[in-house]
Order: C-alpha cells, then sequence, then structure tokens
C-alpha cells in the first residue's frame, strides 16, 4: 500500500508538467497579448496612445520577448519555489489573488456539493429500490424539470421573486455575502483585537446571502448526480447476492443498505475525483449575477486580460486538485470494497 | 458650457417619497393584474404583518415631505451611494488606466492644474499660478500655501517633483501616463514652493498632461512597509489605501463589496470656491443590471449610471418611477463607427465608401438598436468639443445616390444574381465586429440589410475582443464596427497621421493617407492657441469628412437615475460629465 502511494504520488509530478505544457501552449498560442487588453476592451478604444519603448519595457518584465521555450522554463523555475508569477493586470501576485477570492468560492461549492450529494444519492437510492412506482416517476420528471433550467434565468427569478419586495416581501439579499455595514470579527479596524460578539450576527448574515446562489449552484447538479446513484444501485439491486440476502430471509433495510449500497456506490466514489476541481473552479454566471467576486470571475477576467500567469496559476492548481482527487478516489476504493488491494 | 438633459435635472421638484426602504410603499404602488388578487391579497396581510401598522391606504404609503425653502439651500450631510461597474485593479493612480480606478482616484487626488468642466478654461488646483515660456518647453509651477493631505502632512514642493519621477521611472508600470509625458525631459526645484519642468517638443497637450498628474505623498510612498522584500512602486500597499489632497479621504475598501469615501472637511478646495456637500461617497461594486435596478428601486443605492438602453425604455419608462427618480440623458464623448481597410480594393474608392456611408440607414440604428440614446456624429471629435465642425452634416441615408455612385465607380450586377460586381468580382466583404460589445451584433444586422438592398454582401464576423484587436491592428480586415473613446481636446494625431498608417500596432489601422491632413496634424500638435489649434482641426474635420474614410454612426448617450432625494445635479461636456461633489440632499430627506 505504502509503496502504491509513492508510487501514484511520484507519479503526479510527469502528469502535472504534461498539463502545464499543454496549458501554457494554448494559452499563448490564443491571439491577443496582455498588453492589448490595456488598450480598451469590448470594442472601444482608448485613444491615448502607448509608446513603442514603453510597450518593450512592458514585453521584458513580463519576458514576452523571449521565445516561448524559454518563457515556459522560467515559469517553470518559478514555480518550483511556489511563485506562481505576478499578474499582468494589476500587478499582484497570483498567488494572493487566488487566496483572497477561493475562500469566497470554497464556500459557495462546498456547501452546494454537500448538499447535493446529501440528497441525490438517498434520492437514487430510493427511486432505485422503488423502481416503476410513482415516486420513481415523479422524481424523474421533477428532477428532469430542475436540470432544464438555466440557472442564470432561474438566479434572476429568484432575485425578482425573493429578493426584490417588487411581488412578494423580500425575503433574500440580492447581492454580495454579506450586507453592507456587517462586519467580521475580524474587519473591525486594522490593529485592533478581533471583536468576537459580532461573530454571531456576521454568521447569521452570511447564511442568509448564501441561501439563493448555493440553491442555483446545487439544483444543477442533483439531476445527473442521483440520475448516477440509480443507476449503479438498479445494477446491484439484481444481482445474485442481492436475491441471496433476500432469500436467507435478511429484512428489507438490511439487504438495501448494507449489501447493496456498499457496492452502488463505487461509481459515485469515481465522481468523487472531479469535486476537489470543481470546489475551487467557481461558476462565472452565479458568481456575476449575485456580485460575488469568485474563482470563477478571476478565470473568466484573466483569460479575456490574456493575463498568462493567472490562467496558468488557476489551471496548474486545478490539475493538481484533480490528479490529487483521482488518487483520493482510487484509495477509497479499498473502503467500500474488500475486493481491491494495492500491493 | 453647461447642458441640460430630460428629466428636468432643476426642475426642483417638492415632492419626494420618503423611506423607499420599505417595501409596503412599492407593494402599494404596484399594480396587480386580477388574476394575482388571491396572491395580492395574501401579501396584503403579510405586509400588514411586517409594517405593524393596521392599515396601509395608499396616501398615507405615498406620504410625502414637504420642503421649507431653506431645505433647498446646499449644505453638508447625507451619503450618496452609487453603483460601480467593477473592482478597481488598484488605486494607485500610475499604474491603474481602468475607468473604476480613476473614478475614485479623481476625489482623493488632485494635480497642479485642471480644465474646469463648466468654462472649459483651465484652472489651478495646487497650483497657485503657473507660467509657460515664450518656446513653450519650460512650465513653471507655484504650488498653493497651506494645503495638507488626508493624514495631516503638509504638500511640499517634494511632493510634486516625487510624483513626476515616479511617472519617469522606468519601473514604473504606467504605460499611458508615462506616454503623455514623453516629451519632458526634467523637473528642478526652483524653490520651497516653485518647481519648473521642461520638454523637449512643443505640444499642445503637455501643459494638462504635466499639470494633470496625480500628486501623491513622498512620506507615504516613499517607505518600505514590508522590509523582507524589495520595494516597489508597483506593488505598494498605498495603492490599496490612497492618501491624497482631493475632496474626499479614504475610508474603507471591502474587497468585492465597496469602497467609502469620506468627506475631507480641511479640503484646500473649499478656500477656493469649490463644493462637497456629501458627507460620504459609497461606491457598491455591482454588475448585474437587473441587480442595480432593484436596489436603485429598494433604496439600497442612489444613483445608477450607465443603464442598459432597452432596461430603460422597458423597465423605467413608467409614471410610478418618475416619481421616485430624476431620469437624465448625457452625451459621452467618443463615436462609434465602421472602419474600411483602406488598402483594399473596393474600399480604396472614395466613391464606393461614400456609397456604403449613404446606404447605412443610421437614424433607424440608433432608433432600434440604441433606443434612441445616442446621437449622429460627422467627425473626428466628440460634438460637443471647439474642434467639431457643427456646419459638417452626417452622411444622410440616401439609396438612390448611393446606387448612382456605385454605378459610376463600375460596380454593376451583370450577372443576375441580385449582388454587384465589377471585373468579375462580386461585392463581398466580411465586417468582423466584437462579440462582447452590446451593440454592435444588432447594428451588423441591420447595416448587413441595408447594404443587401443594394446588391452588397456583407458577412459578419463575430470574435472575441482580443482576436478582433489582433486582426485589426495587423491591418487583416476588410470592414471592422469599433468605438473611439475621446476627450474634448484629444490629438487626432494617432489615429489619422499618415506615417501611422504602415506600422503594425498603430491607431491608424484603417490606413488612412493624406498629406494636407498630415501637415494640419503635426502644425496643430506645436500650436499652442487654443482658438487657432481649434481652427485646424475644424479644416481636418471637413477634409476627412468629405473623404469618407469610415461610417461616422453614433456617439452614444448614458444614462442615469438618481433619487429624487438629491439635488443640484448638472451635466458637463468634458468626462465623467458629472460631479457629485456639488450634489445635495435637503435635511429632512437625509437618511444617514
Amino acid at each position: 500500500m505504502t509503496t502504491y502511494l509513492i508510487r501514484r504520488l511520484l507519479l503526479i509530478i510527469p502528469t502535472l508538467i504534461g498539463i502545464t505544457i499543454i496549458t501554457f501552449a494554448i494559452s499563448r498560442m490564443a491571439p491577443g497579448n496582455p498588453l492589448a487588453a490595456q488598450l480598451g476592451m469590448g470594442g472601444t478604444l482608448n485613444a491615448e496612445a502607448i509608446s513603442q519603448e514603453t510597450i518593450d519595457r512592458m514585453m521584458e518584465r513580463y519576458h514576452f520577448d523571449k521565445p516561448l521555450w524559454q518563457q515556459y522554463f522560467i515559469w517553470l523555475g518559478d514555480l518550483a519555489v511556489l511563485d506562481f508569477g505576478i499578474s499582468s493586470v494589476d500587478n499582484k501576485p497570483v498567488l494572493e489573488k487566488i487566496t483572497e477570492r477561493l475562500p469566497v468560492t470554497l464556500q459557495l461549492s462546498f456547501f452546494s456539493i454537500l448538499l447535493s450529494y446529501l440528497i441525490a444519492v438517498p434520492l437514487g437510492v430510493m427511486e432505485a429500490v422503488r423502481r416503476g412506482s410513482t415516486f420513481d416517476h415523479t422524481a424523474t420528471i421533477l428532477l428532469f424539470i430542475l436540470y432544464s433550467m438555466p440557472s442564470f434565468w432561474v438566479a434572476l427569478l429568484l432575485i425578482q421573486f425573493l429578493g426584490s419586495g417588487e411581488y412578494l416581501p423580500p425575503v433574500f439579499p440580492v447581492y454580495g455575502l454579506n450586507s453592507p455595514g456587517v462586519l467580521a470579527p475580524w474587519e473591525v479596524s486594522p490593529g485592533t483585537a478581533w471583536d468576537w460578539s459580532l461573530l454571531p450576527a456576521w454568521l447569521g448574515d452570511r447564511a442568509w446571502h448564501l441561501v439563493l446562489p448555493v440553491f442555483c449552484l446545487t439544483y444543477t447538479s442533483l439531476a445527473a448526480l442521483s440520475r448516477y446513484a440509480r443507476v449503479s444501485m438498479l445494477d446491484v439491486i439484481r444481482q445474485d447476492y442481492v436475491r441471496t440476502a433476500r432469500a436467507k430471509g435478511l429484512n428489507e433495510q438490511t439487504v438495501v443498505f448494507k449489501h447493496a449500497l456498499r457496492n452502488a456506490l463505487i461509481p459515485i466514489i469515481t465522481l468523487l475525483g472531479s469535486i476537489l476541481p470543481a470546489l475551487i473552479g467557481g461558476s462565472i454566471i452565479i458568481e456575476s449575477i449575485f456580485s460575488v467576486p469568485g474563482m470563477g470571475q478571476l478565470g473568466f477576467e484573466s483569460i479575456l486580460n490574456r493575463d498568462y500567469n493567472t490562467v496558468m496559476g488557476i489551471a496548474t492548481i486545478s490539475a493538481l486538485l484533480t490528479l490529487v482527487g483521482f488518487l483520493i478516489a482510487d484509495l477509497l476504493y479499498v473502503l467500500v470494497d474488500p475486493r481491491i488491494r494495492y500491493d | 458650457m453647461r447642458h441640460q438633459s430630460v428629466g428636468g435635472a432643476r426642475k426642483q421638484a417638492l415632492f419626494s417619497l420618503d423611506n423607499p426602504d420599505s417595501f409596503a410603499i412599492l407593494f402599494a404602488l404596484k399594480p396587480f393584474a386580477p388574476t394575482t388578487l388571491a396572491l395580492a391579497s395574501l401579501l396584503a396581510v403579510l405586509s400588514l404583518l411586517a409594517t405593524g401598522c393596521g392599515r396601509v391606504n395608499e396616501s398615507e404609503a405615498a406620504a410625502n415631505v414637504r420642503l421649507d425653502p431653506e431645505d433647498l439651500v446646499p449644505s453638508v450631510g447625507g451619503w450618496l451611494i452609487r453603483n460601480l461597474g467593477a473592482e478597481p485593479k488598484t488605486l494607485n493612480p500610475y499604474t491603474s488606466s481602468d475607468v473604476y480606478s480613476s473614478t475614485i482616484n479623481g476625489q482623493v487626488y488632485e494635480g497642479l492644474l485642471t480644465r474646469d468642466m463648466e468654462t472649459l478654461e483651465i484652472k489651478g488646483v495646487l497650483a497657485e499660478s503657473w507660467e509657460i515660456s515664450e518656446d513653450g518647453l519650460t512650465f513653471t509651477f507655484k504650488l498653493r500655501e497651506g494645503v495638507t493631505f488626508h493624514d495631516g502632512h503638509p504638500l511640499t514642493i517634494e511632493d510634486v517633483k516625487y510624483s513626476y519621477d515616479r511617472i519617469k521611472d522606468e519601473k514604473t508600470l504606467a504605460p499611458h501616463r508615462q506616454a503623455a509625458l514623453i516629451y519632458f525631459t526634467g523637473a528642478e526645484i526652483l524653490d520651497e514652493r516653485t518647481i519648473q519642468f521642461t520638454a523637449n517638443e512643443v505640444y499642445f497637450q503637455n501643459l494638462l498632461a504635466i499639470g494633470g498628474i496625480e500628486i501623491i505623498p513622498q512620506h507615504i510612498w516613499e517607505e518600505n512597509p514590508n522590509p523582507s522584500e524589495e520595494w516597489d512602486f508597483n506593488r505598494h500597499p498605498a495603492g490599496r489605501f490612497p492618501v491624497g489632497t482631493g475632496p474626499y479621504s479614504f475610508y474603507t475598501w471591502a474587497t468585492g463589496k465597496e469602497i467609502i469615501l469620506q468627506r475631507y472637511d480641511e479640503w484646500n478646495g473649499l478656500q477656493r470656491g469649490e463644493v462637497s456637500y456629501p458627507q460620504r461617497l459609497i461606491y457598491r461594486i455591482v454588475n448585474e443590471a437587473s441587480v442595480l435596478l432593484l436596489l436603485l428601486k429598494n433604496g439600497t443605492i442612489d444613483m445608477y449610471d450607465r443603464i442598459p438602453p432597452l432596461q430603460w425604455e422597458r423597465q423605467l419608462d413608467k409614471p410610478q418611477w418618475d416619481l421616485r427618480f430624476n431620469k437624465f440623458e448625457y452625451e459621452f464623448p467618443g463615436y462609434s463607427y465602421l472602419g474600411f481597410n483602406l488598402r483594399k480594393p473596393p474600399f480604396n474608392d472614395p466613391k464606393v465608401r461614400q456609397a456604403l456611408a449613404h446606404l447605412i440607414d443610421v437614424d433607424e440604428l440608433i432608433e432600434k438598436v440604441m433606443k434612441g440614446m445616442a446621437v449622429r456624429t460627422s467627425g473626428i471629435l466628440p460634438p460637443a468639443a471647439p474642434g467639431y465642425d457643427q456646419e459638417v452634416a452626417p452622411v444622410p441615408y440616401d439609396p438612390e445616390k448611393a446606387r448612382q455612385l456605385l454605378a459610376e465607380a463600375g460596380w454593376k450586377d451583370t450577372t443576375g444574381d441580385g449582388i454587384l460586381d465589377k471585373d468579375g468580382q462580386p461585392f463581398t466583404f466580411d465586417l468582423i465586429i466584437a462579440s462582447a460589445s452590446s451593440t454592435a451584433p444588432a447594428a451588423s444586422q441591420y447595416i448587413k440589410e441595408d447594404l443587401l438592398r443594394a446588391g452588397i454582401n456583407m458577412e459578419i464576423l463575430k470574435l472575441d475582443w482580443q482576436l478582433m484587436l489582433a486582426r485589426v491592428l495587423k491591418h487583416d480586415f476588410d470592414a471592422m464596427m469599433m468605438g473611439w473613446a475621446l476627450s474634448l481636446d484629444s490629438d487626432p494625431y494617432g489615429i489619422w497621421f499618415s506615417e501611422e498608417a504602415d506600422k503594425q500596432d498603430s491607431h491608424n489601422a484603417i490606413g488612412y493617407r493624406n498629406e494636407r491632413v498630415d501637415e494640419i496634424l503635426v502644425t496643430a500638435r506645436k500650436t499652442l492657441d487654443d482658438d487657432q489649434r481649434n481652427a485646424m482641426y475644424r479644416e481636418l474635420h471637413q477634409i476627412i469628412a468629405s473623404e469618407f474614410p469610415v461610417v461616422f454612426l453614433w456617439v452614444e448617450k448614458r444614462l442615469m437615475a438618481v433619487d429624487k432625494r438629491w439635488y443640484n445635479i448638472h451635466f458637463y461636456l468634458p468626462r465623467p460629465c458629472y460631479n457629485t461633489d456639488e450634489w445635495f440632499v435637503p435635511k429632512p430627506l437625509r437618511q444617514h
């Protein structure tokens, strides 16, 4: 097991390098450059010219004057000491930009992933157990309807009906993660001690703000996930050993949860591998509509601005988390399936 | 030069809805369709519970505050809460180039001089007086006395020199600012209140370029707050906590949420007769139009700038909102155009270009695409600029004349397929537009139909802005639709000078050449007299318009709604076109 773990961990390094080479090449081959982004946006140019001399200097600062392969090795060398470089948009270190946005995205994605698994897996299992029943059909149709509704549209409807106060009393806030003026214990004023008495009010306010965006992020993944759970449970429930378990007189609960569910979980665990990168990926649409500054917006804006270092930073971290996620999933197989062993 | 907008900025309405936060009021104003009656009665009960009063009737809900005449005398107080489209990248006044940071920095920092928004005259800000040598190369400024930064430190002449040196420093990443100061070679402190700048070339923009530098406090920026790292101007934390001499001092910046500025009571401008009434300016960072409209309606923000025309037309054009908000339209300096690659046939033929200009029904575009929120333009500077020749009329829509011109140029439909041709080549070309533009995709569809009716086939290519820009700057296009953001005294040199036509990455991407135009451009740059130079630009305007190098489409009108509590709102010609410092809210209407 230990040798397996070490081998898998070592394998991550060349895979990661391969991924970064491809991402690096793709990002640089896209037309445009970070300087052009400073000339103006969205079809309107700023008439004040930039002199060639300053352009050259900018190119030099970000090493754009060097051949592509050299640029890559400079980047890789910096990465080796965990330096993701400096953003060409605001000259902030990329790592700082990411860590600034990450907590916001983590809150949203953690709750939405947790909720969607907590709802989808039991739902799928129940559908499978009562296959063909009214419950199965109703749940399928409802989930299909939910799945078909685009999240930006639902988000706007929710804002209009639950937030605006125009049609119903305003139940939820419509933008941001906190009401203005509601301060966190660490936001009091720089240099002073944290004021813990603010915490309950702040937490409550934050939870209140999270409801709508988390709902929008959750409902879309429900349908797909519960389908997976349903199908894999159906597979298992028809197996001989389940019939045997029933035949020897075990009660239905033991049959379903002890004999069937554990086996049905294996495909679900495979999906877990993709959760880690999804946690930090964020959603550009939901973040924009609710004015939440998260990773989705950061990634999108970085691509628009050709902010290569930030794009590479996000891509590398996502890639690493994906690889680690797969590894964790592989290890979890051992837990649910005693037949699997890594020697 | 102050201009009034529709909506009655100064129609001093004496009525205003008090307490717009209460949804009960909104509820009372909202007409319900019969089908929602059941829901409505349920809501009525809910709203009664929420407000805690026994009965809501309409007259009570719309209770008006009557203002006494003395309330309409401007006074300091109240918070102005407004939208900001995106988070500023940094508040370092030199390295930032986006409009969001300049909105904030414009309140925090001041320069030596500025152009008065109303009279358009140059006036002293931190400079008490200034002098330009006869050869136009030496600029001497005398610093005003008794000015303090927001932290209480007095402003010194060293701060002025330090500010200039920082922009000139090669390590500073401020390409726009460095380009503006390109002719300046040195700064010398003559005495503790006088500084002299020297330039190596005469240029009409030199005075405002040097006088417009935001003066930053040396004692703050010089310090290295993080001794473990090398001092770096571009990443200095003062870019997060700006300290200047302007009317408002920086209060907080909650990342992704809001930026708050606080009135600086010791502001030197107050002694110069300037005003600043709002106690706080609060910028909420929200970009989603539908959310912004909600925030405006429920009173979370007082002012919503840059309202999309469609939202303006469909959602705000209702009587109940006219009671709550003053709505303004103002022209924003700049223009949109359809540009041709003049290096390529058939666009090298002026007759063809003129025909294309006659074929496009710009008035229809303005009505259908811009919802009427734009005005036509015929030329190279904003219509409000003194260098714009009002005599040059925009090209009228005249398909008959266009057909005639095309025929004269040899374009006829000989094959009978409905598309004009010449020498066996059909008249077909590609138009590239930015996919992110809010207007170009719709406008180009109308243009396509206009042209097709005359037998010209235009294909529309929607490109990512970066991709589009790369192609335009490399001259790899037939035609494109873009815009120029200008100021009233922009220098048209970069856009129209012929030497720029050969260069890649230059602003003259269409490849315009005209010897007479070159002559005027070069002389005008060196002409310091405003009237003389503006006369030259008017001639330039006539020449360029007569050659139809581009189809000048329109000048965009920006749309803004402000809560009726706010008074004294005026609009001006130069960007940003309004000055929130002079707005005030009468005492009985104050909420903060």
